[in-house]
């Protein structure tokens, strides 16, 4: 990719296409990686992510990459952002962007989603809804970690 | 129709989050509630464990046991239970610290068992990287336990906070912590006064301040109080209660000091005559050590003396910090009708708490903005007690009339 190319197009898996500057998707080290190995064109497939989830990451992208770039922006007001960005986020938004943070490998954008999610559960009961998992343990099991840890559950 | 096809695709995602990102969703949740995922289920057993070992230096490791310190005292199978979750605690306590020594942020509050002092040092040891509080309650008062000396002898310690009622030792610790840039002290036992004296020229790079020291029975208390030398040059921040009844004997940080809260007026106030010439030539020291400062707070009940004397070193203390920018005013309803003389001084920022629209502070307000000259922002906050809108509406209205009989172009901000 020579260095003229400052627009490159990212596309989804269901095949919305995204024109974005080329500094606010690089801070994606696998969209990074990519490019490097110059392994693609132009143009590179997302396929784990679709357009919908895309299009924030890509927002989240351009609001960090103008403050790291001029600076203009106090790390105040960026805070606020992403307190704002992840707010109002339903579960299944939430958990597709940790997934997209994490295919994507975005640090500072995994690092706020799992921050929200944890945030966003108050009681171990939640939790376990939220994030929808199954008990696999025998009672005997169970038992014996209640056990263990009795200080975690004596409320 | 879209959503749905979304939500049963999230339930499949869930379960092909990698263990590293759950154990990063832990990390940001407070320990108790993180360590009691492990009965979700087998994958998550040790997600805690693992949470430690990738992200220990953004999670707050906080272990409280206070939560089961003081049940009721019942039956004997309650005290077991008691005795078996406070087992479990510590043997968590130990288990995790083993894990990782890259934790960064370390609360721990339990009971100081005995039987297991050499544990709980080892704990305390753990904490010495970065950042070290240690409290207890003060609800019993027989005298703890010493602390171990080590936590006075770190290279990395950054931040201490002790209190309340801790111990420092049967002798006086030797003290060298060359990073220690916070140190936050609250009646604090010692049995030799020279720990204080001394303490501080172990902390060269100290930045903040924090000291509150008295004796907790005042029968107790030496005829000799005991001083400090600060040999701390970088100081900015001074929150020294006069209550300490520790002297300042040399003070190295006139010129880097910027804000000092001041509790000094009560301390004074309340005590005998036979200490008042001590007390004297020690506000003379006072004086000299402000001087430099830009932002004094005089909210912490301070001013909020009844007595002449109280206002009447007010004002010899606007006279005597010519740098002073910021000034921060408690209960000036308790002003009395001489009022504080405020000439000659270079406040720019007043800021009036409690104010509750008396003649006395009206006229003490009018001196403020008629005779100081720099005064650019007043802030006042009403007294909480004033709730009814139309006498806020009043006392705006009184305000801006002193404002535009003194022709001042300061701003006034009334809350």
């Amino acid at each position: 990719m020579s260095k003229s190319e400052k627009k490159i197009v990212l596309k989804s898996l269901d095949n919305e296409a995204f024109e974005v500057e080329k500094a606010v998707a690089l801070q994606s080290q696998t969209i990074w990686v990519m490019c490097e190995d110059k392994c693609v064109g132009n143009e590179i497939p997302l396929e784990n992510v679709t357009g919908q989830i895309l299009a924030k990451v890509i927002d989240y992208c351009k609001k960090h990459a103008v403050v790291d770039g001029d600076g203009d922006e106090s790390s105040e007001e960026l805070k606020n952002w992403d307190t704002e960005f992840t707010k109002n986020m339903d579960q299944s938004t939430l958990f597709n962007m940790i997934l997209a943070a994490n295919y994507l490998n975005i640090k500072s954008l995994l690092n706020l989603t799992c921050q929200a999610v944890a945030d966003k559960t108050k009681t171990i009961d939640e939790f376990h809804t939220f994030l929808n998992i199954e008990n696999n343990f025998t009672p005997e099991e169970e038992a014996q970690i209640c056990q263990e840890n009795l200080w975690a559950f004596d409320d | 129709m879209a959503t749905r096809k979304v939500k049963t695709r999230s339930k499949d995602a869930i379960s092909s989050l990698p263990d590293e990102t759950l154990a990063q969703i832990l990390s940001f949740l407070p320990t108790k509630r993180a360590a009691s995922t492990s009965i979700l289920s087998k994958r998550w057993r040790n997600l805690f464990s693992l949470m430690i070992l990738l992200f220990a230096p953004q999670h707050h490791l906080d272990l409280d046991q206070s939560d089961f310190l003081h049940p009721k005292q019942g039956k004997r199978q309650r005290r077991r239970r008691r005795e078996e979750i406070h087992k479990s605690f510590r043997t968590f306590v130990d288990k995790t610290l083993s894990l990782q020594n890259t934790i960064k942020k370390f609360s721990l509050k339990c009971r100081d068992d005995p039987v297991d002092i050499a544990q709980t040092n080892r704990w305390i040891s753990c904490a010495l990287e970065l950042d070290l509080r240690i409290k207890t309650d003060c609800e019993h008062n027989e005298p703890q336990r010493p602390l171990p000396c080590t936590i006075f002898t770190s290279n990395t310690l950054v931040k201490l906070t002790l209190g309340t009622e801790l111990c420092v030792g049967d002798r006086s610790p030797l003290v060298f912590l060359p990073m220690l840039k916070y140190l936050f002290l609250d009646t604090v036992y010692v049995s030799e006064d020279d720990f204080f004296m001394y303490m501080l020229e172990g902390c060269p790079a100290l930045r903040e301040l924090v000291f509150n020291y008295k004796y907790i029975n005042h029968e107790d208390a030496p005829q000799d109080l005991p001083y400090i030398i600060f040999e701390t040059p970088s100081l900015v921040y001074l929150d020294y209660s006069e209550r300490s009844r520790c002297y300042i004997k040399s003070a190295n940080f006139f010129k880097s000091l910027v804000e000092a809260p001041l509790d000094l007026v009560g301390g004074l106030i309340r005590e005998g005559p036979n200490r008042r010439g001590n007390q004297l030539r020690n506000l003379s020291r006072v004086f000299r050590w402000i001087s430099h400062v830009r932002i004094l707070d005089f909210s912490s009940n301070t001013v909020e003396s009844k007595t002449k004397r109280g206002w009447k070193l007010l004002t010899s203390l606007l006279k005597n910090s010519p740098k002073l920018e910021t000034l921060v005013l408690k209960g000036l309803h308790c002003i009395n009708s001489r009022g504080v003389c405020v000439r000659e001084n270079a406040v720019k920022v007043l800021e009036i708490s409690s104010y509750r629209g008396s003649v006395k502070e009206l006229r003490q307000l009018e001196r403020f903005l008629c005779q100081t000259d720099s005064l650019q922002v007043m802030k006042v906050e009403v007294d909480i007690g004033i709730e009814d809108d139309d006498k806020k509406l009043q006392l705006t209205k009184e305000l801006l009339a002193v404002l535009s009989k003194c022709h001042s172009n300061c701003q006034i901000q009334l809350v």
